[in-house]
């Protein structure tokens, strides 16, 4: 059973690290006798220790010589492969103790799988160097070969690193509100048929183009019908400055008729949803005026009722 | 050649080949709208200076001064002088509100379908 765990796993071993030299002739061979060495060593038992036999060894120097390039580095390479993959071969081994003749099952049932760390998997993947038909592993020279492993064996941060300046950051970009959804009109497309349409005044080809134009152009309605259209700088004010318009008239006097008065005022402003907040500030502030230019009269009936305070005192 | 002779005289003697249509059917309605355009001009003032008139809150020697200064407003300023007008023929009696003109004007228009969304009446 143990023989055939370590079989799997240096199978394993061969077709996913040397995936890339299956079709190649020359790697053939050394794949082929590396295969028949593995063979015997799947034959021996006891590799609970971890450490790598010495037919594995002879087995990994003669692939290294069949392959081209630095075969130190290949040696190298191949072992640090072979060690991780025996250790949880050999973790997995241990647990294994068979009394008498053990069947199947029995060692089935003692049997827990070893779950590959991170490390591993990582490696796993980074062995396998992506190649084009022309810096294939025969075409490539030793230094070119060397510096693409050295490439591959380096942790690639994908977001670290000094900011290119070629996209804007996330966070001056709109966020869309579905995922995936892009704003057409900032698309080159729309931009490109915007210019068209600018320099050349052609009438539209057919019914649909004319309702796009006047859809654009605002003389017919969008769906789903928005009550607030067309109306872009409302939009952008907060009702809080329609509703909240105390402190516009925190220079009044703070009490008397007056005072009671635009109050009034301010109330009716607040419930009023047809006038800009500018116009608003308009009336509260014609209202000021009147107020200040006709003091003299007020003071003789209200005395302090009518004296505004010079700086605003904000309630 | 004749076209441009003419031209050369004085507007009087020249022969207008089309009929003249100005803005205005008559100066009863220019008139109209020579006061509607002022009222929309001293509108905003005419309103706060009639809520500081029209309440019992102020003191009354203030509401006497708006009064004064309401008086001294151009009289064509004020809403209740105007008088709408069919915008077609400027006849003053018979207007359908919503579509400012008289009740002759609007029938022929929608007799000859003109007039969105009215037909004649059948049930």
């Amino acid at each position: 059973m143990s023989i055939r765990i370590l079989n799997n796993y240096c199978r394993l071993l061969v077709a996913g690290s040397w995936r890339r030299l299956a079709t190649s002739s020359i790697c053939q061979k050394g794949k082929d006798s590396a295969d028949n060495k593995i063979n015997k060593k799947e034959r021996n038992e006891d590799n609970s220790k971890g450490e790598i036999e010495e037919e594995l060894k002879s087995a990994v120097k003669s692939v290294a010589k069949s392959i081209s390039g630095d075969e130190k580095q290949t040696e190298r390479d191949l072992l640090q492969q072979l060690l991780k993959q025996t250790k949880v071969v050999s973790h997995s081994v241990s647990e294994v103790k068979p009394t008498t003749t053990p069947t199947s099952r029995d060692l089935l049932v003692n049997m827990t799988v070893k779950r590959f760390t991170e490390d591993q998997f990582e490696n796993k993947g980074k062995s396998r160097i992506k190649t084009t038909r022309n810096n294939n592993e025969n075409n490539r020279s030793g230094q070119q070969s060397r510096l693409v492993r050295e490439g591959a064996r380096t942790k690639y941060e994908l977001f670290e690193g000094p900011d290119l300046g070629i996209f804007d950051p996330p966070s001056k970009q709109s966020a869309p509100a579905v995922p995936g959804e892009y704003d057409r009109t900032k698309t080159l497309r729309h931009k490109l048929e915007e210019e068209i349409r600018a320099k050349s005044s052609t009438p539209p080809s057919n019914a649909f183009q004319e309702m796009i134009r006047w859809t654009e152009d605002e003389k017919l309605w969008t769906f789903p019908i928005n009550n607030e259209a067309g109306m872009k700088e409302e939009a952008k004010v907060g009702f809080h400055e329609h509703v909240f318009l105390d402190d516009q008239i925190a220079d009044f006097p703070r009490k008397g008729p007056i005072r009671h008065f635009i109050e009034l005022v301010v109330v009716g402003l607040s419930k009023n949803p047809y006038l800009s907040v500018s116009a608003k500030h308009e009336h509260i502030n014609w209202f000021r005026q009147y107020f200040k230019e006709k003091e003299p009269v007020l003071r003789e009936t209200l005395g302090d009722a009518s004296k505004f305070s010079e700086t605003a005192q904000k309630v | 050649m004749w076209q441009t002779i003419i031209g050369l005289l004085r507007p009087a003697a020249q022969i207008s080949s089309q009929q003249v249509r100005n803005r205005h059917w008559d100066a009863l309605m220019r008139r109209d709208l020579k006061r509607r355009a002022m009222m929309k001009e001293y509108y905003p003032e005419r309103q706060r200076i009639n809520s500081i008139r029209k309440n019992t809150i102020l003191p009354k020697e203030l509401q006497e001064i708006a009064d004064k200064e309401i008086h001294a407003m151009p009289r064509d300023s004020c809403p209740s002088r105007l008088h709408s007008r069919c915008v077609v023929t400027s006849r003053p009696r018979g207007l359908q509100d919503k579509w400012r003109v008289s009740r002759i004007v609007w029938r022929q228009l929608v007799d000859y379908n003109q007039m969105s969304g009215l037909k004649r009446a059948c049930w």
